[in-house]
């Protein structure tokens, strides 16, 4: 169980009144001490938003026909996806260019994929924040302002260890910030808080019925609070990743890595989920993603391979993601030197109609006649005639007709 | 319980997938203790992929490994902790083993279910309910003899798989013993791990044993291990192969390295319908119907005796109509042989509840290593098209750009390089396309077998090229399974059919058998390059690439 500390006599007597149970968030069953959002799946997500194979909407939402997709191809829950992908734009680890409509890395993805926590920590406030005014609707004041994050990180603060039915935990919250700011300082004080001052005022207008919905939900959002039944009911308590984040707790030690990378004969590659996003993202981009793990499963497939769009069109990318693996399997080898479809140039030219006369002996004809010859441009195949664009191709059929054409549609 | 260490092989995966790195040194001690609960799904080099499945686990349960065991096992390998509701599936998995036995009582065949809750759920389970009709107590079922394999078959597909203590009828007795000497007086002796596959399989005459699969490769003697079995059974056996040749072979091996005499073994084909103690069969001839709407008449065989043990050779080609009466045959033993339980069907399952679980599965490469089949050089070599197949290519529509791809004329000249390189090994040319056969063996001067060459004409070529009198052979896919040719020591296989994975590991089986001197054989596959026949290469090599096979990749000028 995490160690209460001594709270403030009168936070005390507030904690004491509320409906609580204890709750030990060490639970070895709960499996809840992971070291905060790195876990396998999470870095997949972001693997997957920044591999390009999933786009985002206006909002930076993920479209979820691209979810789906590669949901099924990785068999992962889409909602959880789109959850986390959502947790990811708010929060500025993963960024959308509007001009693409693509994910490209936020300014805080460095800090993400290097598991720096202190990094982190303004990130996650951020995306409270952003989260908590999304769901309280039109304000005329911007949360960034309100201090609520600082609001959260007390009220965790004053109930460690203990879990509160989840109903009740937005009045508890509202009579909570309503308490005399003298006391909530000094618990700030004895929390070791060091941060901006506190500014109790700047929460008031936000916790109303709605605001204290929206807190949870972006609690929830964040992976803030988790929920525990017992005797039928739900009760709710703040995440180890919470208090972590919210700098209540120090860190666990960081868990052994998982950075295994193999490529082997039958075109399976094996990528531990903590490798760098330089070799991961390729790896998301170009193969079939076969398993979510510690550590990744992907297949080489050469459809999935060739109809990639890449900037690189000899897809080199994928290669130098794999450099690390040479010699690689004569198989892997030659998979990579597979010509991919969508590169190379093409033109375009625009036409209002193709023309294939009967015999080259028709076509000259038609190419000499003066009553035709304004219609067509230079250019055709060989064996046809092109229209203008901006000629109308009905006017040439009707001349064609009346010089005794017969004409009849490709 | 042990902490996880860096240098242990197994990544214990959140799916139930264990991945093995080979190269540690606590590898060999991690694949023995993982063989007993976990499937080997593939293993090519550096990482071999198992997984636990609810199969898996049953078959620990049934051999006496417990939950717990199990957990602890995947703790001592782990590189990474254990995920959590990997433990607890383990647990709650192995726990339905047991709740259901069958046994044989004054009732007749009675199924026992350990609680009423239970009982009562399974009485309303649609698929369930019509064999559990006639109720002998709160727990207890009587069970229609002739239902025992539906019954196991629905119920594992229900998530409760029965331990079915029932027993074996024990059939006509036969007595039967392996030779310490062949007919031609060379010693002879069961290999280690024929035996201890035999032991496996019969489990000392045990409810726990009698019916199940044994997985090796092509040329580890397969049919040996059957003999064994036959041995430890001591009763009246009815064998299935895939064809009359096979089917020839089993005789031989029967005559050659078992007291058995000409008189007590009968072959049942489209040639004779000779049924003794021991019947050797064809799957053809089970299946035979004199048209759709009539009876298979000869699956009457199954019933013609009293047979105590019935080998399922190549298991994994088994059709259909056999499924249908082999549910009905779950009191007789049953043991299926092959080397690749893959089926292109995806019925896998079938297998497991009707023939049994897979008893034994060593893989290829561990057998290589040990010198009991060749060594294999696997090479593709991709044979430039003509300018003017290309453009046939090209516009050919696509269901047919396949076998334009594989008739490839330019493969000839290819083959012809192959044969001066191997000028004095014993060659096999295998292709799918009897037409490109034909082409190839009249401009070779060599024979071909193929659907259409006459039994008797296939021995007599099958003894030459044994003898050696016959140095180079052409066959289409006739000879894909369970044909012996153990001096063939190259393959040229110059097409085949489309991406199957079995059909390449057989034909690359023809030559596995040992070989005396370096022990290697060779392994060419010849596709045209750029085209579908090359993609579908790759498929049909996935599962000699999982076993640890390399291929060597050659773009032919």
């Amino acid at each position: 169980m995490t160690p209460r500390v001594v709270l403030p006599a009168s936070i005390q007597a507030f904690v004491e009144a509320q409906p609580t149970l204890p709750f030990d968030n060490a639970d070895p069953a709960s499996d809840a001490r992971p070291y905060p959002y790195s876990e396998y799946w999470r870095r997949a997500i972001a693997g997957m938003l920044l591999s390009g194979r999933v786009k985002p909407k206006i909002d930076g939402a993920p479209n979820m026909t691209d979810v789906n997709r590669i949901g099924k191809e990785a068999n992962f829950n889409q909602y959880l996806f789109e959850r986390t992908a959502k947790f990811f734009v708010a929060a500025h680890i993963i960024g959308v260019s509007r001009g693409k409509r693509e994910y490209v890395p936020g300014e805080y993805a460095e800090a993400y994929w290097h598991r720096d926590l202190k990094s982190l920590q303004p990130a996650l406030r951020r995306a409270f924040l952003a989260f908590f005014q999304q769901f309280t609707g039109h304000r005329p004041a911007v949360a960034f302002h309100s201090q609520l994050d600082l609001c959260a990180t007390l009220f965790a603060g004053a109930f460690t260890g203990l879990s509160l039915p989840e109903e009740q935990v937005g009045p508890i919250l509202h009579a909570f910030s309503q308490l005399p700011e003298n006391d909530l300082e000094q618990l700030a004080q004895t929390l070791g808080l060091t941060g901006e001052p506190l500014s109790a005022a700047s929460w008031h207008g936000w916790l109303d019925a709605k605001g204290q919905d929206a807190f949870v939900s972006a609690l929830a959002m964040c992976d803030w609070v988790y929920a525990h039944e017992v005797r039928d009911q739900r009760w709710l308590y703040f995440s180890d990743q919470a208090r972590i984040m919210l700098g209540l707790d120090d860190p666990p030690p960081l868990p052994p890595l998982a950075t295994e990378f193999n490529a082997l004969p039958n075109l399976c590659v094996f990528a531990g989920a903590d490798l760098p996003p330089e070799t991961l993202i390729p790896l998301f981009r170009y193969c079939k993603i076969q398993r979510v793990d510690r550590v990744l499963e992907f297949r080489l497939d050469k459809k999935q391979f060739t109809e990639t769009p890449s900037q690189t069109p000899e897809q080199h990318e994928l290669a130098t993601a794999l450099q690390a693996l040479k010699p690689w399997p004569a198989t892997i080898e030659s998979f990579l030197n597979t010509k991919p479809i969508v590169s190379g140039e093409i033109r375009i030219r625009g036409c209002s109609a193709i023309v294939k006369p009967e015999n080259r002996e028709v076509l000259e004809a038609i190419r000499e006649h003066r009553r035709l010859k304004g219609y067509l441009e230079a250019g055709a195949p060989d064996g046809y005639l092109l229209i203008k664009p901006r000629s109308d191709p009905y006017q040439f059929v009707k001349r064609c007709q009346e010089l005794g054409f017969t004409v009849a549609t490709l | 319980m042990s902490s996880p260490r860096a240098d242990n092989p197994c990544i214990v995966q959140s799916d139930r997938t264990i991945l093995v790195e080979v190269d540690s040194p606590r590898y060999v001690e991690a694949r023995d203790a993982l063989a007993r609960f976990a499937e080997l799904v593939k293993s090519p080099e550096h990482v071999h992929t198992y997984r636990v499945t609810p199969l898996s686990i049953w078959n620990a349960c049934a051999s006496g490994l417990a939950a717990e065991q199990i957990v602890d096992t995947l703790h001592a390998f782990a590189k990474y902790e254990v995920p959590q509701l990997i433990q607890t599936e383990i647990t709650t998995i192995a726990a339905r083993y047991g709740k259901l036995q069958l046994r044989r009582d004054s009732h007749g065949l009675v199924l026992t279910v350990d609680s009423k809750p239970l009982a009562e759920e399974l009485v309303r389970q649609r698929e369930v309910a019509p064999f559990l009709a006639e109720r002998a107590s709160s727990c207890e079922f009587v069970i229609d003899g002739a239902h025992r394999g539906r019954l196991k078959q629905v119920l594992i597909k229900v998530g409760y798989p029965i331990e079915d203590l029932a027993g074996y009828r024990e059939g006509e007795g036969l007595e039967i013993a392996l030779r310490d000497t062949t007919r031609d007086d060379l010693a002879f002796q069961l290999r280690d791990y024929q035996r201890e596959a035999a032991d496996i399989f019969y489990a000392s005459g045990t409810a726990r044993g009698g019916s199940g699969v044994v997985v090796l490769p092509c040329g580890a003697g397969k049919t040996i291990v059957g003999l064994a079995c036959m041995a430890q059974v001591q009763a009246s056996t009815l064998v299935l192969t895939t064809n009359v040749t096979a089917t020839r072979q089993w005789i031989a091996e029967l005559l050659d390295k078992t007291t058995l005499t000409e008189d007590l073994i009968g072959e049942y084909s489209s040639y004779t319908k000779d049924i003794r103690p021991v019947t050797i069969a064809t799957y053809n001839i089970l299946t035979w119907r004199a048209g759709r709407d009539q009876p298979f008449e000869h699956l009457e065989l199954f019933d013609q005796r009293d047979w105590g043990l019935i080998i399922y050779d190549e298991v994994h080609l088994l059709p259909a109509p056999v499924f249908q009466v082999t549910a009905g045959l779950q009191a007789r033993r049953r043991l299926g042989l092959t080397a690749t339980l893959v089926r292109e069907d995806g019925r896998e399952d079938d297998v497991f509840a009707l023939i049994g679980p897979k008893k034994v599965d060593v893989p290829w490469k561990v057998l290589e290593h040990q010198g009991w089949i060749a060594k294999a050089q696997c090479h593709e070599l991709r044979v430039p098209m003509s300018d003017a197949l290309r453009m046939d290519y090209a516009i050919t529509p696509k269901r047919q750009k396949f076998r334009v791809a594989s008739e490839n004329p330019a493969k000839t000249s290819v083959v012809r390089e192959i044969l001066a390189q191997h000028a004095d090994d014993q060659i096999l040319i295998i292709g799918m396309y009897v037409e490109q056969l034909q082409d190839l063996a009249a401009e070779l001067g060599i024979p071909l077998l193929s659907g259409s060459t006459r039994q008797q004409r296939r021995d007599e070529v099958f003894e030459q090229f044994k003898a050696g009198d016959l140095r180079l052979l052409a066959v289409s896919k006739v000879a894909n399974f369970a044909v012996d040719l153990p001096d063939a020591a190259v393959a040229i296989q110059i097409s085949g059919t489309f991406g199957s994975r079995q059909e390449e590991a057989q034909r690359l089986g023809r030559i596995l058998r040992p070989k005396p001197g370096t022990n290697q054989a060779y392994f060419y596959t010849l596709v045209s390059r750029d085209t579908v026949e090359q993609d579908f290469a790759l498929k049909r090599q996935l599962f000699l690439c999982e076993q640890g096979y390399q291929y060597a990749i050659h773009d032919v000028e």
